[in-house]
């Protein structure tokens, strides 16, 4: 996923399995190629309306078409066109979005189906993965998708939608917020067979449940062993029904996240009103003299901090552990319309692993890191203390996720620290702002240190070793 | 809601109804293709009907929104 420097071009790992074409990077920009298998349903679908279409809804990335002699293919035999996509500032995965930003991405994906219909066009896949937050909105990424309605033909994304999309939402709904989950160990979404037992059985009353989810399921097991089947007609009014069936369902499963793990975080902590100014004042001072791209704020909670970054234009993710505040940074993300922050669900004690064939489908964390600028605010003693990291490698994993570090020191004297303790013995003998600046120092230069007034905590700026000054 | 429970009893006869026979292959989601061609019926009328109800609708407040500036 990380861009190439030199003058070689190489396909991006994640797409390989489409033979009308593939994504590859040259000279560090991305490019995707329609191979010539494609190129009558690909002219069709850019000269009949529906690629404008979809990009003036923004429910599709726009591109610019490159000629063939001017960027250097990994397979030039097999193009027919070459496309520049505009770029996606962090490519996320469904794994680690909310519930509204997976409803969003279904929702978006019916959207883009039912226009297809309308141009004489179908959505040949219906995967979460070709969903991206860009500039705040869903937005599909695969340009190759589509492919020419042909009358009387069954949706062939159907089973995909309902594995990527409806199952996850229907569990997080009706069982559990966490468990979207569990398209991270299921690559192409959730078995519906697996969704159709954990869901409780009031969803059977729900006739969009009853036959998307146990139906369906009931149908994949009867059918398992059959190939052969007889192939009946399911007409134009019919599918728009099953769009229209599947929105219905989707639109229904509400989640609603009573309070965050760290809802009442900022209104229980050490920080006065007036440190909690200082505080802020200090993180934008830091901000500003880094002057970074990107900013990742870890442990984002609603995402106060991410703020101060997003609101100066810089392209900012927001990370947290808790589904609930990552729901509640999204839906104000939605309701301003904000295009610079991404919030996203993280667990920093287990973060998104590599996954897929020859672990290179999906990027891990690190893969997808440095980020210009790490913010962990409020964060080291739950790294440190909760989870018994020791500081040293707390430095290590931040130093491969940025090149420079805004970091809080909260000591043992600390009322969040206190708390951690209420219920195990203090093994933590080097956690103190001593052992926090000896963790660090192998792995990064301090700019600058702040003690947050009215407060015990420290504020430091780092720099990553060997990157030259902001 | 009522719309599928009167609908529902059709859908399950169509699935017995439905033949297993050798006509054309399909892939692995062969179950839910055939789901699909059984729902089809029902989900297709369903959402004519909707979609009539709609333009009915539309018609009446049309009605009524021309009587209004009229009066």
């Amino acid at each position: 996923m990380t861009a190439t420097t030199d003058r070689e071009s190489r396909s991006v790992d994640g797409s390989f399995r489409d033979p009308a074409g593939f994504v590859f990077e040259s000279a560090g920009r991305l490019y995707r190629q329609i191979n010539r298998i494609f190129a009558a349903d690909f002219d069709a679908f850019v000269g009949g309306g529906l690629y404008q279409h979809l990009v003036r809804d923004q429910l599709l990335i726009p591109h610019t078409e490159r000629a063939l002699g001017d960027v250097v293919s990994p397979a030039p035999a097999l193009a027919h066109r070459i496309v520049e996509p505009e770029r996606v500032g962090f490519v996320s995965y469904p794994y680690e979005w909310c519930f509204s930003q997976l409803k969003d991405a279904a929702l978006a994906t019916l959207a883009i189906q039912t226009i297809a219909l309308e141009h004489d066009f179908s959505l040949r896949d219906a995967s979460a993965f070709n969903i991206q937050f860009h500039r705040g909105c869903a937005t599909l990424i695969d340009t190759l998708s589509f492919e020419r309605y042909r009358e009387g033909e069954p949706w062939v994304a159907y089973r995909q939608f309902c594995q990527h999309f409806l199952a996850p939402l229907a569990l997080a709904a009706r069982v559990d917020p966490r468990l979207p989950l569990l398209s991270r160990p299921f690559i192409d979404g959730v078995p519906l067979e697996i969704a159709s037992r954990a869901l409780p059985v009031s969803t059977r009353w729900s006739p969009s449940l009853l036959i998307h989810i146990h139906l369906h399921a009931r149908s994949q097991r009867r059918f398992a062993g059959a190939s052969m089947v007889k192939k009946r007609r399911v007409g134009r009014t019919a599918l728009r029904g099953l769009i229209d069936s599947l929105t219905g369902a989707v639109k229904g499963l509400k989640w609603e996240p009573a309070g965050t793990e760290w809802g009442d975080y900022y209104a229980d902590t050490n920080y006065s009103d007036a440190a909690r100014g200082k505080k802020v004042e200090a993180v934008r001072e830091f901000i500003v003299r880094v002057a970074p791209s990107t900013v990742w704020d870890l442990g984002a909670n609603t995402g106060e901090f991410s703020r101060i970054a997003a609101e100066r234009g810089i392209a900012t993710v927001a990370f947290d552990v808790d589904p609930a505040a990552v729901e509640k940074n999204y839906r104000l993300v939605r309701e301003r319309k904000e295009t610079h922050i991404l919030p996203l669900l993280m667990d920093l004690t287990n973060p998104s692993p590599a996954l897929g064939w020859d672990h290179r489908e999906r990027a891990s964390l690190a893969d997808r890191a440095p980020a210009d600028l790490v913010l962990a605010l409020a964060l080291i003693h739950h790294l440190a203390i909760s989870n018994n990291v020791p500081l040293e490698r707390v430095a290590r994993f931040f130093s491969r996720l940025g090149r420079a570090l805004v970091i809080e020191f909260v000591p043992k004297s600390d009322s969040q620290v206190q708390r951690l303790f209420a219920t195990r013995t203090d093994v933590f003998p080097h956690y103190h702002r001593a052992g926090f600046e000896a963790a660090f120092a192998p792995y990064f230069d301090t700019v600058d240190v702040r003690l947050v007034e009215g407060s015990e905590r420290t504020l430091y700026l780092l720099r990553r070793r060997g990157e030259s000054s902001a | 809601m009522s719309r599928f429970w009167v609908l529902a009893p059709v859908a399950v006869v169509t699935v017995l109804l439905i033949p297993l026979d050798a006509h054309a292959y399909l892939d692995p989601g062969t179950g839910s293709y055939v789901l699909q061609m059984i729902i089809a019926g029902l989900l297709g009328a369903a959402f004519a009907i909707k979609m009539s109800w709609f333009r009915i609708r539309r018609f009446i407040t049309g009605l009524f929104s021309r009587n209004d500036r009229n009066d």
